[in-house]
């Protein structure tokens, strides 16, 4: 059953060309702002601070891995804020709700399919800029990232789960879940280095399970291997079970709750 | 006759303020884009370079505060793309809601019902201004002269006629696509990647600063941002060259219009 909404969402997705050209198109000019922008303020790709800070000194690579991942780890969220949205616009929310599947299969092939599909869109992204940025890259360090790039998507995908409780309960979290999005670019330093926040904002991070992915990725393309960011592989191990079980518990309440009053807006 | 227009441009206008504010979270979430676009210019500074001016950006462009050189580009941007915008998401808006057909069924001229669309924008758009200049004083230390920045607005004005003239082309343009969505997405960004607001076009490849100079977002930034920083007079050959720009976008957007209005008539709306 979930096969079956995750085929069909590709099938939705993939019918029209323009949009997928729009998504990858949108995916490159939101990334080459901000590192025009930091080259501009640079003079150049490379900075001793931010490798002094995080051990990667190249700008270009430094964003491009963080952004990446970033928009990888919204996914989920936006598929089950907008999915259920989409669905409900087009009238067949109800039909769904009412087939002899569970809401939570439908809610998670929804959320896979964007994950797979946004995954899809983002390599192309990130070949583009390897591309562009002119970005030194190997096969091996492409295969000794695919683990924890793995466990990313398993905390992305748990993360996300979190928020299929609250669209269910809430009418329009949309504009909640993009300040929320913003919010991610700054507590995970995507475009910059986090040690430029404050303490407390710093310590925060440590519970979003990008911050951890970025900084393992870009450990990996530093040269680095995982045990020089082993505090942070627990972290994303730990983070796994600890949204999926949230996520969940919060699904389960908002179920009950839905049962009771309806769903909220609709 | 004019009258009745503009009793039409108010209501159209009336309706998107009214639809806009019925979700006011939008509001906060669009008030917060500010926000997270100069705050990431600032934290970027900072993170690269550990200094709140950058000399290769001086160099570059004559702004060493890269945060006022962010915030007057993405001021500009934001009150440029209200015209596109305002164009042609008025009619995605109300295609996706089933009311397009009776919004040009209505007795209002059709660009009655675009510029009623763009005017709220442009509220919306100052409504913003209002809320950013103060903050972005108070939270990012921005050095804002008001003599200075009052000098942009004339040159402000010179580009609105090419930015609307963009609006208008891609408006007529936009009447006759199937699924307009994933191409005012292409285009916006297109606008947003060579308007020049986060980083300056010289630093493009050759043949996208080519582009970026003939579109009219980029000129208006880059004269706005000479006249603040340097006057009229340093900023002439930048302010010509935009003139000229945005009296050749104003004649392309009416005929364009103008075409796709004739168009209508004959073969009708394709998409709808």
């Amino acid at each position: 059953m979930i096969l079956a909404v995750v085929e069909k969402e590709f099938r939705m997705f993939f019918r029209y060309p323009l949009r997928v050209i729009s998504s990858i198109f949108v995916g490159i000019v939101f990334l080459l702002q901000f590192v025009y922008f930091g080259q501009a303020v640079l003079g150049g790709r490379y900075s001793t601070l931010l490798e002094a800070s995080t051990g990667m000194g190249d700008y270009p690579t430094y964003a491009l891995i963080g952004y990446v991942l970033w928009w990888v780890s919204v996914s989920p969220m936006e598929a089950y804020v907008w999915g259920v949205r989409r669905e409900l616009q087009r009238g067949t929310f109800e039909t769904n709700v009412l087939s002899p599947a569970r809401l939570i299969g439908l809610l998670f092939g929804l959320s896979l399919s964007w994950l797979l599909m946004d995954s899809t869109l983002m390599v192309i992204v990130f070949v583009m800029g390897v591309i562009i940025f002119k970005i030194p890259i190997t096969a091996i360090i492409v295969l000794k990232s695919l683990p924890a790039i793995a466990a990313s998507l398993l905390a992305f995908l748990g993360f996300g789960f979190v928020f299929a409780g609250l669209v269910m309960l809430l009418k329009n979290i949309g504009p909640f879940a993009q300040i929320f999005e913003f919010a991610m670019l700054f507590l995970s330093g995507v475009f910059f280095p986090l040690t430029v926040m404050p303490a407390p904002i710093q310590a925060l991070s440590n519970l979003l399970p990008l911050t951890h992915s970025a900084r393992i990725v870009r450990a990996l393309f530093a040269g680095e291997g995982y045990f020089a960011v082993g505090d942070s592989v627990a972290w994303l191990l730990l983070l796994i079970p600890a949204y999926w079980a949230i996520g969940y518990l919060l699904f389960r309440w908002a179920e009950r709750t839905t049962r009771v009053i309806g769903y909220g807006g609709y | 006759m004019v009258a009745t227009e503009l009793r039409a441009l108010w209501g159209v206008a009336v309706k998107s303020w009214r639809i806009f504010l019925s979700y006011k979270l939008w509001f906060i979430s669009d008030i917060a884009l500010g926000f997270f676009f100069v705050g990431q210019a600032l934290l970027i500074g900072i993170g690269l370079t550990g200094e709140r001016n950058s000399e290769a950006l001086r160099e570059l462009t004559g702004y060493s505060d890269y945060v006022t050189f962010a915030v007057l580009g993405f001021m500009v941007l934001g009150f440029g793309m209200t015209f596109l915008s305002g164009f042609v998401w008025s009619v995605v808006d109300e295609l996706y809601a089933g009311t397009l057909e009776y919004s040009f069924a209505a007795p209002m001229r059709r660009i009655t019902f675009f510029l009623g669309n763009v005017l709220t924008r442009l509220l919306l758009s100052f409504a913003y201004m209002a809320v950013y200049i103060p903050l972005f004083v108070l939270l990012f230390g921005l050095n804002f002269d008001i003599v200075a920045f009052s000098r942009a607005i004339p040159v402000l004005l010179v580009g609105t006629v090419g930015m609307v003239g963009m609006g208008m082309t891609a408006a007529g343009i936009v009447l006759y696509l199937r699924d307009p969505g994933p191409f005012i997405n292409v285009l916006e960004m297109l606008m947003f990647a060579l308007s020049g607001a986060m980083y300056p076009i010289s630093i493009l490849p050759a043949g996208l600063q080519l582009l970026a100079r003939i579109l009219p977002y980029a000129p208006t930034t880059e004269a706005v941002r000479s006249v603040v920083a340097y006057g009229y007079e340093a900023a002439a050959g930048e302010i010509v060259y935009l003139s000229v720009l945005s009296i050749a976008y104003g004649l392309l957007g009416y005929l364009t219009y103008k075409w796709s209005e004739k168009q209508a008539r004959t073969v009708g709306l394709k998409a709808y």
